[in-house]
């Protein structure tokens, strides 16, 4: 206990807390976590993000210790806990559908680690009673889950974890259940939470809203890979590849081509920046629906024909068609006359524009 | 689809409302028959009636092998219930929770011992105790029933333990308790319904069952094996008295159970 507790005192903010050293997992021939090396940093909240079947709920449960690395370490404060078993991590989970104790009271079920600990009564109540009043629900004490909303269960669930002043706490979906207005004030509850008490916390989600919101850092990890780490607007701006691009903020891809002098050009010859340092290679020309403007037919070369308009509010998102490649355009609502079946001209600022390499 | 099923099914709905009436009668009038003969002041079994009595009851009180067989069956129910919650608990988690080699095909077999005939049971406890030089007993009338009604506990509480979360483990194990007290603190709380569901069943089986107790028993007789004894000197309205009240036991026990899981089910 003395030597964790210099440990701690001795370690700046932002040392890393949890980290995967070349971890692979497998179930049986299936791979579901492919060489990961991670770093999760002390007071940071760092969000796992992905589709399903990605690999990060397996991630997650490498770290609660529901699952074991079938090759690499997961070490927690510097300690590789490949030994330890669930009961004995310094981490609590906020389980998906929250995993709630029917048979328990709702101060019964954030009391539930605090009793498990053997800690006095009078400790274990007025934590117990502190906790409650921190996501208010303290007149709810003495209910059981199933008279609770969702939301309110997402925030006994959340207490339950909190109580025991767990070195990370892990969220496995917390918001997947639900609805979209209460979605959002707890993703600014959980990030109030996480500045206040100054927590680390890893999050498991499928939502990129969610993740940018809440995040310090994301990383988006698909078939097992981490594909890319970095803060939300480091992901959202600078994607290193079409998936990642394709999976925050939703792209267009075009296929083009980087000739001798620099320029990038579509396959049909039309350029659309230049400038570019590389060597001539084929690639994949990516730019955001909200980066697209359309303009009149005559102005430029580069045009498409009007599929359908959809009215979201704010703007009006327009599907295009251009030969064989679909497109979509984010316009503001008054922007211009479009129809469907017209002819429009498209304009997208260079420095808008990401290049991956074909392959 | 009450009223369209009055409105347009009128020719098959009456059919099925006389088929439910029919098989009603079948499986109750024997017993109301039971219980109006119970109260019969004659020696006769013939309609009508002539008078009421309860002096058939009253006469139980001073049958003193009756009362020691009843007790007998009480004490091989004792025993039974609590050995096999013991046994078919722990059976029951192993099964749905832990994977083990084998699993899979005793998932589908440990319902056998429910379906073979008591008396093939008995007959082999029987060798086996014979192989041991055990003798018999109301011990071995335990054993007997245990290994009929495991599969009873076991079958109703896996079918609870399916529909229980187990992140609900996961969450107590991470927030620090070990496997056992898991198991006592989350598993077997929300495992009342259904221990209390087939403790009573248990009870049921045991103090009504005859073919294994048969070929099992020592000296000692329980009361079915009484019932079956006494009947060999015919049916008095005594033993109607006995087997009135083994059916208001057995109603009330049901009406417990029912109660209870109602309650659970919350």
């Amino acid at each position: 206990m003395g030597s964790t507790a210099l440990l701690k005192s001795s370690v700046r903010e932002g040392d890393a807390i949890v980290s995967f050293d070349r971890v692979e997992k497998r179930f049986g021939e299936f791979v579901a976590i492919e060489d990961l090396s991670l770093d999760v940093r002390r007071g940071e909240f760092l969000t796992l993000l992905g589709p399903s079947g990605c690999g990060k709920t397996t991630t997650l449960r490498l770290i609660n210790g529901f699952e074991l690395p079938t090759r690499g370490t997961v070490a927690i404060d510097g300690q590789a806990v490949s030994d330890l078993p669930p009961f004995k991590r310094c981490v609590n989970t906020v389980f998906q559908s929250y995993a709630l104790f029917p048979h328990l009271t709702v101060e019964e079920n954030v009391a539930y680690g605090l009793v498990i600990k053997r800690l006095p009564r009078r400790d274990v109540e007025s934590r117990v009673r502190d906790m409650l009043e921190r996501v208010r629900l303290s007149d709810k004490a003495k209910r059981r889950p199933r008279d609770l909303s969702g939301g309110q269960m997402q925030r006994v669930a959340l207490a339950r974890a909190l109580v025991n002043e767990p070195a990370v706490l892990l969220l496995d979906e917390p918001l997947g259940a639900l609805d979209a207005k209460l979605r959002r004030s707890m993703q600014f509850e959980l990030r109030r939470m996480h500045q206040d008490l100054k927590l680390t916390i890893v999050c498991v989600t499928h939502d990129q809203e969610e993740a940018l919101t809440m995040s310090d850092r994301i990383a988006i990890m698909n078939s097992g890979e981490l594909i890319q780490l970095g803060t939300p607007r480091e992901v959202f701006e600078r994607p290193t590849c079409r998936f990642v691009a394709d999976f925050i903020g939703g792209c267009n891809f075009l296929a083009g081509s980087v000739d001798g002098a620099g320029v990038v050009k579509l396959t049909d010859g039309i350029a659309i920046k230049d400038g570019d340092s590389g060597p001539p290679r084929k690639v994949t020309i990516a730019v955001r629906p909200q980066n697209i403007s359309l303009v009149s037919p005559e102005a430029t070369p580069f045009t498409a024909i009007v599929r359908d308009v959809a009215y979201l509010g704010t703007m009006q998102r327009v599907a295009l068609e251009r030969g064989e490649v679909s497109l979509h355009a984010d316009c503001p609502e008054n922007y211009a006359d479009i129809r469907p079946g017209g002819l429009v001209g498209l304009k997208f600022d260079p420095e808008h524009i990401a290049l991956f390499e074909e392959g | 689809m009450g009223e369209a099923m009055r409105r347009w099914g009128g020719g098959l709905g009456t059919l099925f409302r006389i088929l439910g009436i029919t098989s009603l009668l079948f499986l109750y009038l024997p017993i109301v028959v039971l219980i109006l003969f119970s109260f019969s002041a004659g020696r006769t079994f013939t309609f009508p009636i002539i008078g009421y009595t309860t002096h058939w009851y009253a006469a139980l009180a001073e049958n003193s092998d009756l009362l020691r067989s009843l007790k007998n069956s009480f004490l091989v129910a004792a025993g039974v219930v609590p050995l096999t919650l013991l046994l078919g608990i722990p059976a029951a988690y192993a099964l749905s929770r832990i994977p083990f080699r084998g699993r899979g095909v005793l998932e589908h077999v440990f319902m056998l011992p429910l379906m073979i005939p008591g008396l093939i049971t008995g007959l082999s406890i029987l060798l086996l105790l014979k192989e041991f030089n055990l003798g018999l007993s109301l011990f071995s009338v335990v054993l007997g029933h245990t290994v009929a009604c495991l599969p009873v506990v076991m079958a109703q509480v896996t079918a609870r333990l399916r529909t229980l979360d187990p992140r609900l483990e996961e969450a107590s194990q991470d927030l620090g308790a070990g496997t056992i007290e898991t198991f006592l603190r989350v598993v077997l709380p929300n495992l009342t319904t259904a221990i209390v569901g087939s403790a009573l069943l248990v009870f049921i089986l045991s103090f009504d069952e005859i073919a294994i107790t048969f070929m099992l028993t020592g000296t000692e007789n329980t009361l079915p094996m009484y019932i079956w004894a006494s009947l060999r000197r015919g049916v008095s309205p005594e033993l109607c008295a006995i087997a009135a009240l083994m059916v208001a036991v057995s109603i009330c026990l049901v009406f417990t159970g029912l109660r209870f899981s109602k309650s659970g089910a919350e």
